[in-house]
C-alpha cells in the first residue's frame, strides 16, 4: 500500500474525513484515536494482513506514521 | 475438554427481557453523538432491554420457563434437574435454583443447583444437564435457566467510571432451554478457559462494580476462540452444509463479525440478535436463537454451531440437530415472578428520619436511603418541597411538614419508632427529639455538614449527651461543592450528569457520603459515636 492509501485506511477507521491525516501527527492528539478505533485497528490487520496486533504494540504507536509503518 | 453426549436433545428454548428499554443513542447529548453514532456502528449495539429497580434475572428465568413447560404440555414432575447459570444469581448463599424448584412448583425429586459463568454459559450448562439425564436411569427431563441483568443506567444512583462503556453494552434476559432423552440424537460439546486472564472481566466484591479489560477480551475473541472454533470443526468433521446456522455470543459486532471473518464462514449463516438486546451476557445464545425463530421456523429441524466466550475467560462450543417446533418467541415483561421474602440490604428494618432543608445533598441522601429499602419519614417546613420528594421515592414514605416542636412531635407520635435521624440542626427539635418516647435505643444521629464549621455538630452532641445517653451522634463533613453534581436540574439525573461531565472522578465524592450517612444508619456502625467522616480534599478543616 502506498503511505496515502494507508492514511485513506487509518481515516476510516477513525471516522475522520479525506485528509485530515498526516504522518507526522501524533495520535493522543486525535481525539478519534479513542478505545474503538485501536479495537478496529486490530480487527483490521487481522483480518487484511493475517497478523496479530497486541495491545503492547498499539501503545507503543506514537505518530500516524507509526502506525503507517505497521501496515503492509 | 471435548465431549459428545447420546441420546439427549434440546426440545424447546424460550427467552424473556424487560419491557423497559434503553436506547443508546439517548446518551448522544452527553457522549457527543458523533461518539455514540461510532459506538453503535462498530458494537452493532443499538438497544438494550434493561431491568428497572426489583426484577432479579431470576423473576425473567421463572417466566422463560413457565411458558416453555407449558408449550411443551410437561407435567412438572417429570423434570430431574434444573440448573441455573448466572452471574446474578437471587443470593450468595444457597443456590438460587434451589429456591426456583420450589417456585416453579417442581418435585424434591429435582436436583438444582447454580452455575457461575456468563458469557460461555449455555453450552456449559446445556452440557452439564445432558450428562445428568445421560447418566439417570429415572429421570428423562431437565432444564437449563441462563440468565444475567443489566440494571437501567438512569435508575442507578451511584457510579464507578469504568463501568460506563460496559453498562452501554449490556442487556438483561433469561432463558430456559428443555432438554430430554430422545434416541438418534447426539450433543458434540468442547470447552476450553484461560485462568491467566481470570481478572479481564472482573466484579471482586458483592459491592463493586464489574469492570472490563475490552482490549484483552477481544484479543481472546477474535485470536483465540476463532482457533477453537476451526478445531472443533475439524475434530468433529464438520462440513459447511452439516451446518444451517452458527449462533455466537452477542459480545458486540465487531467481535462477532472478526470471528466470522477469521473462520471464513458464510454471513448469510450467522445469526444476530445485539442490535434490539444489547450483549446478554450468557442468555444471548439462546436469546440470538428464540429472536430468529421465525426464520428457524421455516425447517421442522435445524443445526446449529453455537459458541459463547468471554468472562473466565471461558469458551463453549456445541454443535446439535435440534427440532424447531417449540423455539418461542422472546416474551417481555417488566413483572416479578417471586415476592422477595428476606431483606437484603442492612436499612431493611430502620426507620429513619430526615430533616428536609435546602442542603444539596438532602435530595440525592434520600434517593439513596431510598434504594436502601429504609423506611423513610420527611420532616421539613414547606409541604410542597416534601410532596415532591416524596414523588419521586420508589417506596412509600410518610411525610409531615411542621411549625414547631410542639406541632412535629404531635404528628409524629405512633407506633413508629426511629432506628436513625439524618440532618438534625435545630436545637429545640433535638431536645424535645432526645426527651421523646420516638426513639429507639441506639438511635443513630447523622449531622450534615456542609463547608459550616464544627460547632452544630458539638452542640447537638451535647443535648444527647445531656438527655438520651444511648444515642450516638455523629458527623459526615463535605463541601457542598462537591454535592452540586447531585442536584437534577431540567430532568438530568445524576446517572445523565455524570456522563455529561465526562465522568469526573470528583463526581465519585458524592458517592462516599452516601455511603457515610449509609453506613452511619446500619447495626455495623453501632460503636462509633461523636466521629467525623470527612469526605473532601480540604484535610485543614480539621
Amino acid at each position: 500500500m502506498t503511505i496515502q492509501e494507508k492514511l485513506s485506511v487509518l481515516e476510516e477507521i477513525f471516522e475522520l474525513e479525506d485528509g485530515d491525516l498526516a504522518e507526522e501527527m501524533r495520535l493522543e492528539d486525535i481525539d478519534e484515536w479513542d478505545s474503538m478505533s485501536k479495537l478496529y485497528l486490530v480487527a483490521h490487520v487481522k483480518k487484511n494482513m493475517q497478523k496479530k496486533l497486541s495491545i503492547e504494540e498499539i501503545e507503543n504507536f506514537v505518530t500516524v506514521k507509526d502506525i503507517c509503518d505497521y501496515l503492509e | 475438554m471435548d465431549a459428545k453426549v447420546e441420546g439427549i436433545a434440546i426440545k424447546g428454548i424460550s427467552s424473556y427481557v424487560p419491557e423497559n428499554v434503553e436506547d443508546n443513542m439517548d446518551f448522544a447529548q452527553f457522549l457527543g453523538e458523533r461518539r455514540i453514532k461510532k459506538q453503535i456502528r462498530l458494537t452493532g449495539i443499538q438497544k438494550r432491554h434493561t431491568s428497572l429497580k426489583g426484577q432479579y434475572a431470576s423473576d425473567l428465568a421463572a417466566f422463560a420457563a413457565e411458558k416453555l413447560i407449558a408449550d411443551l404440555g410437561w407435567s412438572k414432575d417429570e423434570i430431574g434437574v434444573l440448573i441455573l447459570v448466572s452471574q446474578e444469581r437471587d443470593y450468595i448463599i444457597p443456590s438460587t435454583a434451589i429456591a426456583m424448584q420450589e417456585r416453579l412448583g417442581l418435585s424434591k425429586e429435582c436436583v438444582a443447583f447454580d452455575i457461575n459463568l456468563g458469557c460461555s454459559a449455555f453450552n456449559y450448562g446445556v452440557h452439564t444437564v445432558a450428562t445428568f439425564l445421560s447418566a439417570s436411569n429415572n429421570m428423562k427431563k431437565g432444564i437449563c435457566l441462563i440468565a444475567d441483568s443489566a440494571i437501567s443506567l438512569k435508575s442507578r444512583r451511584s457510579f464507578n467510571v469504568d463501568a460506563i462503556s460496559f453498562s452501554l453494552l449490556a442487556g438483561s434476559a433469561a432463558t430456559a432451554v428443555a432438554l430430554e432423552k430422545t434416541e438418534d440424537s447426539t450433543i458434540l460439546f468442547s470447552g476450553n478457559c484461560d485462568g491467566s486472564n481470570y481478572d479481564a472481566i472482573i466484579r471482586p466484591g458483592h459491592t463493586c462494580d464489574t469492570t472490563m479489560k475490552g482490549n484483552v477480551v477481544f484479543d481472546y475473541a477474535i485470536n483465540d476462540v476463532s482457533d477453537y472454533i476451526n478445531a472443533f470443526k475439524e475434530k468433529n468433521a464438520l462440513q459447511e452444509d452439516d451446518i444451517d446456522y452458527y449462533v455466537f455470543h452477542q459480545a458486540q459486532k465487531l467481535i462477532v463479525e472478526s470471528i466470522v471473518d477469521s473462520c471464513g464462514l458464510p454471513t448469510e449463516k450467522v445469526l444476530y440478535s445485539m442490535q434490539e438486546y444489547g450483549n446478554t451476557s450468557g442468555a444471548s445464545v439462546p436469546l440470538t436463537i428464540c429472536a430468529n425463530e421465525q426464520l428457524l421456523k421455516k425447517k421442522e429441524k435445524v443445526r446449529l454451531l453455537m459458541c459463547g466466550f468471554g468472562v473466565g475467560l471461558s469458551c463453549g462450543i456445541t454443535y446439535l440437530e435440534m427440532e424447531t417446533k417449540h423455539i418461542l418467541p422472546v416474551g417481555e415483561t417488566n413483572k416479578k415472578f417471586y415476592e422477595e421474602k428476606i431483606p437484603k440490604n442492612k436499612l431493611y428494618d430502620a426507620s429513619v428520619l430526615v430533616f428536609v432543608d435546602d442542603k444539596p445533598s438532602i435530595e440525592s441522601i434520600l434517593l439513596y436511603l431510598d434504594d436502601c429499602h429504609a423506611d423513610l419519614t420527611l420532616c421539613g417546613q414547606d409541604e410542597k418541597v416534601l410532596l415532591s420528594l416524596q414523588e419521586r421515592l420508589q417506596r412509600d414514605c410518610e411525610i409531615v411538614s411542621y411549625k414547631s416542636w410542639d406541632d412535629l412531635s404531635a404528628k409524629l407520635q405512633g407506633d413508629k419508632k426511629m432506628s436513625g435521624i439524618v440532618n438534625l440542626e435545630d436545637d429545640t427539635i433535638a431536645r424535645g427529639l432526645a426527651k421523646s418516647e420516638l426513639l429507639k435505643e441506639q438511635v443513630s444521629v447523622v449531622m450534615l455538614s456542609g463547608d459550616k464549621s464544627k460547632e452544630r455538630f458539638e452542640e447537638i452532641q451535647h443535648i444527647f449527651a445531656e438527655t438520651n445517653n444511648n444515642a450516638r451522634v455523629n458527623l459526615v463533613s463535605y463541601t457542598d461543592s462537591s454535592m452540586d453534581y447531585y442536584e437534577e436540574r431540567n430532568g438530568i439525573s445524576w446517572a445523565e450528569k455524570f456522563i455529561e461531565k465526562e465522568l469526573s472522578s470528583d463526581m465519585i465524592r458524592p458517592n462516599y457520603i452516601l455511603t457515610a450517612v449509609e453506613w452511619l444508619l446500619n447495626k455495623e456502625s453501632r460503636f462509633i459515636s461523636g466521629s467525623t467522616i470527612c469526605v473532601s480534599d480540604k484535610p485543614e478543616w480539621f
